[in-house]
């Protein structure tokens, strides 16, 4: 036995060394879960292939930002604030959750999705939009922007709108709020005729150098803010 | 299933400064020899011995230098960056590798392609880098795997000197080859492989002013290997 | 111990590596395609930057692990094919010594590859308005460790195998696996055959864990893992690379030529 040892030494270091992978393995998941919801929760009615491909594949990351991408092409961009069918933005929690759950710590998804399903009028759907502030809680507890918004639903289901808005106008100085968010927000201010507020809000959104693709709207937004609060 | 014999039962004693010539046919067992010498071989029966070392052995390849039939050093290298590598593995001293080098692409004629890349050389080119690598760290004891095949005249008549300068320098020299009228030229012995087993050991007593004596010897000795028959055109 | 051939192997590999214009023509593409991250992301309207730092992490890992597949598993079988293996082996050099230069010398030149594109990302990143975050130097560190420990799998089943395509299959397939042995814990836990059981918990056990190189993926979760968890992966990634060369070496110590 020492003799076949002897002779085949790297086989037996390797066999150390593999009960040291086995033990640091052990030691690793005793330490930290990987903070991912299992596949079993993935979305994968429309696009399983494509999600779980790019997981095992190791681009966790990178689909759900493909995830985001298709997210934004289905509600589209600023024409989102234009009168469509409802019917357009049937799967807004399904594509938002769907990305959240490729990524959990994709905020700015929740807020998104939240903000679409929650004010905009002819969507007008406050229920959904708490299951994702709900979902986005669960695993960004400490996120205070979510809070706030969970309020503001709150705030909009007793018709409450000044308080409703005090928490918006709160939410949306996260740094990294979303620029449709913001628009939404405004757009608020504007239906309780608080137009000063609200071409704040353009005007910040203008002054935005990485949201330069709204800064049209922006400033249609002004121009037709700016004729309303003039008229008696 | 066949079971073919490479080399069996082959034990040859040479003496220091010393050229000898390993002959046989093609699939005789040269190169096999020569393989199990170096430890690229290992046997299936029995043990492979230099100096009564078990091979391979690192002291004893530290003093073995390797002329393979057809060398093959990285493209990726110049011929110097290859050689200088070659003194490394060789465990020559940092203090006295780079002159070495230069020194010994001057003895080879490689001074002026040294820093060019290797996949741009010649084969005549390559073949002289191999023939730096095995010299560059002064070895006792050379291998050559058949040395001279694919050579035109005057590379021949190079290695021929080659061979007669290290048998000067007190050098072992170890040469396998077909080549019957380079061997008689420049080994001292040379022992003739037959289906991997020794035939006979000759020495150049036997054959030096005999000429066609060595051919004599050697195809009365030989069988064929291989699975074709004889030419009938006699 | 004599460690000189050991440099000289790495030396010349490294050599190789780096003249070598598949290896220069990846790097470049990787630069193309962290350079095109700027297009794409501006489809992702305001979240670019973090699209831009996704596609970057992400690109520089995949052209890694392209790389280090092709040219790990072709490291000593093309020394073999072309028999230049022979001059290095009839030198005084142990084998493991060979084989363990020839995988440092490879994993060095990639992990200069992606340091050469991680510092264009950073350069593109910081243009588009990036804040510093040390995570960036984490997440890269666990991507180059993971391609560590993939390249030295796929160097022991170059070995294994008859064919190099065999061994990039392999290679590919303990790539996936390897991201996905979360499930396969998920499944042996919940199995009721305790054959399966016993099977998935073995396969989850021994296959590398990827996912948990991924820490581009976690680092923004709230409750990220403490300094013993980074000391462990230390030691899971070091023993792991070291099993597939001493595997790598025992077989090479067999190997004829």
């Amino acid at each position: 036995m020492a003799e076949l040892c002897r002779k085949n030494k790297a086989l037996v270091a390797s066999l150390i060394l593999f009960a040291g992978v086995l033990f640091s393995h052990r030691e690793i998941n005793r330490l930290y879960t990987l903070p991912f919801p299992p596949f079993r929760e993935l979305l994968v009615k429309y696009t399983g292939m494509q999600d779980i491909s790019f997981i095992v594949f190791g681009f966790r990351d990178l689909g759900a930002d493909v995830a985001w991408v298709q997210l934004l092409q289905y509600v589209g961009g600023p024409s989102v604030f234009d009168e469509v069918s409802k019917k357009k933005f049937e799967l807004v929690e399904y594509l938002t959750l769907r990305t959240t759950r490729i990524d959990p710590y994709f905020r700015q998804a929740y807020i998104f999705g939240a903000s679409i399903l929650g004010w905009i009028k002819v969507i007008n759907r406050p229920d959904e939009a708490l299951d994702v502030l709900d979902e986005g809680l669960k695993y960004n507890p400490k996120f205070w922007p979510l809070h706030m918004y969970v309020a503001g639903l709150g705030f909009k289901k007793k018709n409450e709108m000044g308080k409703m808005l005090e928490m918006l106008a709160n939410a949306i100085l996260d740094p990294d709020c979303p620029v449709t968010v913001k628009g939404i927000v405004a757009r608020s201010y504007e239906e309780q005729k608080r137009y000063p507020e609200a071409i704040a809000i353009w005007k910040s959104i203008l002054a935005d150098e990485r949201v330069s693709y709204y800064h049209a709207k922006a400033r249609s937004e002004i121009f037709k803010l700016l004729r309303h609060s003039r008229m008696p | 299933m066949k079971v073919s014999v490479g080399v069996e039962n082959l034990s040859l004693e040479i003496d220091q400064g010393e050229v000898f010539g390993l002959l046989g046919l093609n699939g005789a067992g040269k190169t096999t020899t020569i393989k199990l010498l170096l430890g690229l071989l290992f046997p299936t029966k029995g043990k492979v011995s230099i100096r009564g070392e078990a091979m391979p052995n690192l002291n004893i390849l530290r003093k073995i230098g390797y002329l393979p039939e057809a060398a093959y050093i990285n493209k990726y290298l110049t011929g110097r960056e290859a050689v200088n590598i070659f003194a490394k593995l060789s465990k020559m001293p940092a203090q006295i590798r780079k002159k070495a080098v230069g020194d010994i692409l001057e003895k080879v004629g490689m001074t002026a392609g040294a820093d060019k890349k290797i996949g741009e050389y010649s084969k005549g080119m390559v073949q002289r880098i191999s023939m730096a690598q095995a010299l560059i760290h002064n070895p006792d004891i050379l291998i050559m795997d058949e040395p001279i095949t694919g050579l035109d005249p005057l590379a021949i008549l190079e290695v021929r000197q080659l061979i007669m300068w290290l048998k000067s320098q007190g050098k072992t020299v170890f040469l396998s080859s077909h080549n019957i009228s380079e061997v008689e030229k420049v080994c001292d012995r040379i022992a003739i492989l037959t289906n991997g087993r020794l035939a006979s050991v000759v020495s150049n007593q036997d054959w030096r002013d005999k000429e066609g004596r060595l051919e004599e010897i050697f195809t009365s000795t030989v069988k064929r290997t291989e699975n074709i028959g004889p030419l009938k055109f006699s | 111990m004599d460690l000189e051939g050991l440099f000289a192997v790495i030396h010349y590999t490294l050599k190789e590596h780096i003249r070598n214009r598949v290896y220069l023509i990846l790097v470049l593409f990787g630069g193309i395609l962290i350079g095109s991250a700027l297009i794409v992301s501006s489809l992702a309207l305001d979240q670019q930057v973090r699209m831009i730092l996704d596609i970057g992490l992400a690109g520089i890992e995949f052209i890694a692990l392209m790389t280090v597949i092709f040219i790990t598993v072709n490291l000593v079988l093309v020394e073999m094919e072309t028999r230049s293996i022979y001059l290095i082996l009839s030198h005084p050099i142990e084998r493991w010594q060979y084989i363990l230069g020839r995988y440092l010398g490879t994993i060095i030149a990639l992990l200069l590859g992606m340091l050469a594109m991680a510092i264009f990302h950073l350069g593109t990143l910081f243009l588009e308005g990036w804040a510093w975050n040390i995570s960036y130097l984490v997440s890269l560190g666990a991507s180059m460790a993971k391609i560590a420990v993939i390249g030295s799998l796929a160097l022991f089943l170059s070995l294994c195998t008859t064919s190099s395509a065999s061994a990039m299959s392999f290679t590919a397939f303990l790539w996936i696996l390897g991201h996905f042995t979360g499930e396969l814990r998920f499944m042996a836990e919940k199995s009721a055959n305790p054959i399966t059981k016993f099977l998935l918990w073995v396969v989850q056990e021994v296959a590398p864990n990827f996912s948990y190189f991924n820490y581009r993926d976690f680092w923004q979760a709230v409750q990220t893992p403490p300094p013993g968890w980074f000391a462990w992966m230390t030691v899971y990634t070091l023993c792991y690379i070291g099993t597939a060369l001493l595997l790598s070496s025992w077989l090479f110590s067999k190997r004829e030529f």
